[in-house]
């Protein structure tokens, strides 16, 4: 089978998926900010009884904040659990007295009491951040996740610095992790206006693991098209990536299915605090090994044969000045 | 060889002392630490002063002491009190259940007072403070205009001395004089104490009214226990306000059920893939399954003697390096699959399997580092232990994923070659399976 030959149907097909994704980026907000990147507090609350979250929604609406978010737990069998994840913006100090006692109860309190009031409530997590951290937090994540590409470029650069063409293999490996990336954040931002999907700084840690996956899984498909230039010099580089490809589609289809194994069932029993990273790994391993065999190989190919050239030619802006 | 073998069975070794209550043990799972959203408790970051003040490494260091001490009276196993950068305080306080009354307790402003003890039997000494009923005399660290570490012009003793402010000097000096006379007049010698949040820092007898409002307090002491007197002294003199930025409380009974979830996920999903790999790549696949179940046990004895927290979130950095392990395998056994079709004999097979694979599973390894390292760094510069927990176990677990596949695999995979096994490569690779497997279709 010629899976090179299939280029401009994957071409093709990431090109949608990446515009989808840069539009639904582009509509504010891009990700939806958890607690972590926009101050607040969450609750996490087990009930007496098995609650309508919308009631627990208008509750929370009722006493001042309309911001909120309630998850409930979901049972084996579909039907709600009765713990509850509660979000709410940033909550009023409790004023407390030299002794402790409390003066002027503060957010909290408030919160835990309308909620009692519902159904008896024990309150078996809570977190708070200020706004002063949530404003680190952005800045620190961003930091990272440019280093993180920087890191990588180099990296990669110097990976392939024995091949006749480096700077080709580690921009077709880069433009596969921008497409990984972008696309995968691209998932969550539609997940975010839709089921109020939140980012938190373990999803930014999930992002930073699929970038070093994807990198990971396309060097392993180009040592192997650098492997083989040199044993088979006779043969095309739509050949030897063909060829490449063929070698190497077992082990990457293996891998992630490993991965997906071990994330998959982390994700169907463990807590809620790391589940953003556990669906960003999953989109990501998914999405990382599709571009590692369809998008980083097949840009290396149409740039070796000149392909992308030809396609600027037809570009009117870029195409005189290279018809010249 | 012998190394290799060696190396296996050190592995083993050391699991077993694992297993034996080494002395990192804790009463944890396998004794291995746990971070506090598995065993539940309360992770606080705060602020020193308002926002642009910038405390000394003494103040920060007297502030810590001060909470330290409150932190004490909460009675949690091991808590700890950390500074981060130069202006703020970790504080980690395991097993706490009632959080409510730790923050109330550890915002509270710290109170220096002047306390004069009075002596109610003999001895009247420190060898028994139960002989003293404390008394305060009004007078407070505000009342204090300095307090630092001195050597006596006499004795060349390390001293305490301090100085109080002008409107408080002649009621120190009336404290001083009563304080002298109930000692000389051969009546109890009554003592004069530094105590804060209502715990003594420093207690002396009275050698001398202080008339000048500026005294010293000697007592064998050596220059560092001066300095940290008086660095106490000084925090209680100047309180620095502290301002909760974030906190994260996860109660034990819900620590309890993320960890029962997360060994839960972590066997099942360990246990699937060694199905997998073992169903896919048979003899070759059972060699890797049980270098996984090495590997798994290295990871999870390094975790406990260097020793990491283990988080929710470093578990589930140790199941995705659990499933990058099985890459490198799957990396040498595609090799090898390959390397039996052209005809190669399985010894030599063995061999170049490995070595041809070992640049894709270094190159391809490298750039999970990166990003670990990266992590790590981002983890530490907002505290946020979840983070750092993930990019630690990642990182060890990469590595030692590395030096499985390489030294354990194949070092058995030479074993095995070295049976009568090696009459069947088809044993080794999914080859065996005529036209059955997706990478046969795809050739």
């Amino acid at each position: 089978m010629d899976v090179v030959g299939i280029r401009k149907w994957t071409f093709g097909l990431s090109a949608l998926l990446f515009l989808a994704s840069i539009v639904t980026l582009a509509i504010p907000p891009a990700l939806t900010p958890g607690i972590d990147f926009s101050g607040g507090a969450a609750f996490t609350m087990t009930f007496a009884d098995v609650l309508d979250p919308a009631l627990v929604e208008k509750t929370l609406s009722d006493i001042g904040h309309p911001e909120s978010i309630v998850q409930p737990s979901v049972e084996a069998d579909g039907a709600y659990g009765k713990s509850y994840f509660i979000r709410v913006g940033e909550l009023a100090p409790t004023l407390r007295d030299t002794n402790g006692n409390i003066e002027t109860p503060g957010g909290r309190e408030n919160v835990e009491s309308a909620l009692n009031a519902l159904s008896p409530a024990t309150v078996t997590g809570f977190d708070t951040v200020s706004g002063i951290i949530a404003g680190e937090n952005v800045r620190n994540a961003a930091i990272a996740v440019v280093v993180a590409a920087f890191a990588i470029l180099i990296y990669v650069t110097w990976a392939f610095r024995r091949v006749p063409s480096p700077f080709r293999y580690g921009t077709s490996a880069i433009i596969a992790l921008i497409h990984d990336t972008v696309i995968v954040l691209g998932l969550f931002s539609i997940l975010g206006k839709v089921v109020d999907f939140e980012v938190n700084a373990m999803f930014i840690t999930g992002v930073l693991t699929i970038i070093g996956y994807s990198v990971n899984d396309t060097i392993v498909v180009f040592d192997r098209v650098r492997e083989n230039i040199a044993r088979f010099p006779t043969l095309t580089i739509t050949e030897i990536v063909n060829l490449s490809v063929h070698e190497t589609i077992a082990r990457s289809l293996n891998t992630s299915i490993t991965l997906l194994i071990v994330v998959v069932a982390l994700m169907l029993f463990a807590a809620t605090s790391i589940q953003p990273l556990l669906y960003v790994l999953v989109a990501g391993v998914v999405v990382g090994t599709y571009s590692s065999i369809f998008i980083a190989t097949f840009t290396l190919v149409a740039w070796e044969n000149g392909e992308i050239r030809n396609v600027a030619s037809r570009i009117p802006i870029i195409g005189p000045k290279r018809a010249v | 060889m012998i190394i290799l073998v060696g190396g296996s069975f050190a592995a083993l070794a050391v699991k077993n002392i694992d297993l034996g209550g080494f002395e990192r043990g804790s009463s944890d799972p396998l004794g291995l630490s746990l971070g506090l959203d598995l065993v539940g408790g309360i992770h606080l970051v705060y602020q020193a002063g308002e926002e642009g003040f910038e405390p000394t490494a003494d103040q920060m260091s007297g502030l810590v002491d001060n909470i330290t001490r409150r932190v004490n009276k909460l009675g949690v196993a091991e808590p700890s009190i950390q500074q981060m950068g130069s202006d703020r305080l970790v504080i980690q306080l395991p097993g706490l259940e009632n959080e409510e009354q730790a923050k109330s307790l550890i915002g509270q402003t710290a109170l220096l007072e002047i306390v004069r003890r009075v002596c109610t039997a003999y001895p009247c000494n420190d060898t028994a403070p139960e002989n003293f009923t404390d008394h305060l005399t009004g007078l407070t660290g505000a009342d204090m205009s300095s307090a630092f570490a001195g050597t006596s012009t006499v004795t060349s003793e390390p001293i305490l001395l301090f100085e109080l402010n002008r409107g408080a000097a002649s009621q120190f000096a009336d404290l001083t004089t009563d304080l002298f006379n109930t000692n000389i007049a051969g009546g109890t010698p009554d003592q004069l104490a530094f105590s804060m949040d209502g715990e003594v820092l420093v207690s002396a007898v009275v050698s001398s009214p202080i008339l000048a409002g500026s005294g010293q307090i000697n007592g064998n002491f050596n220059p560092e226990e001066v300095r940290q007197l008086a660095i106490q002294v000084e925090s209680g003199r100047l309180p620095i306000e502290i301002t909760e930025l974030s906190s994260d409380f996860v109660a034990a009974s819900l620590g309890a059920d993320s960890l029962d979830q997360a060994l839960e996920a972590g066997l099942i999903g360990l246990a699937l893939v060694l199905l997998f790999i073992i169903a896919y790549y048979r003899l070759a696949g059972l060699v890797a399954a049980v270098a996984l179940v090495f590997y798994t046990a290295m990871v999870l004895a390094i975790f406990k003697l260097l020793p990491v927290t283990l988080t929710l979130a470093g578990l589930a950095g140790f199941i995705l390096s659990l499933g990058m392990a099985v890459d490198a395998n799957i990396l040498i056994f595609e090799r090898m699959k390959e390397e039996i079709r052209i005809g190669r004999s399985l010894p030599f097979a063995v061999q170049i399997g490995f070595n041809r694979a070992w640049t894709s599973i270094r190159d391809g390894n490298v750039s999970t580092l990166i990003i670990a390292a990266i992590l790590f760094f981002f983890g530490s510069s907002g505290a946020n232990s979840s983070v750092t927990g993930f990019a630690v176990a990642l990182t060890i677990g990469v590595l030692l994923s590395m030096f499985t596949a390489i030294v354990i695999s194949k070092k058995m995979l030479a074993l095995a070659v070295g049976t009568p096994l090696r009459k069947w490569p088809r044993a080794f690779s999914p080859e065996g399976y005529k036209g059955g497997s997706a990478a046969e279709r795809g050739a």
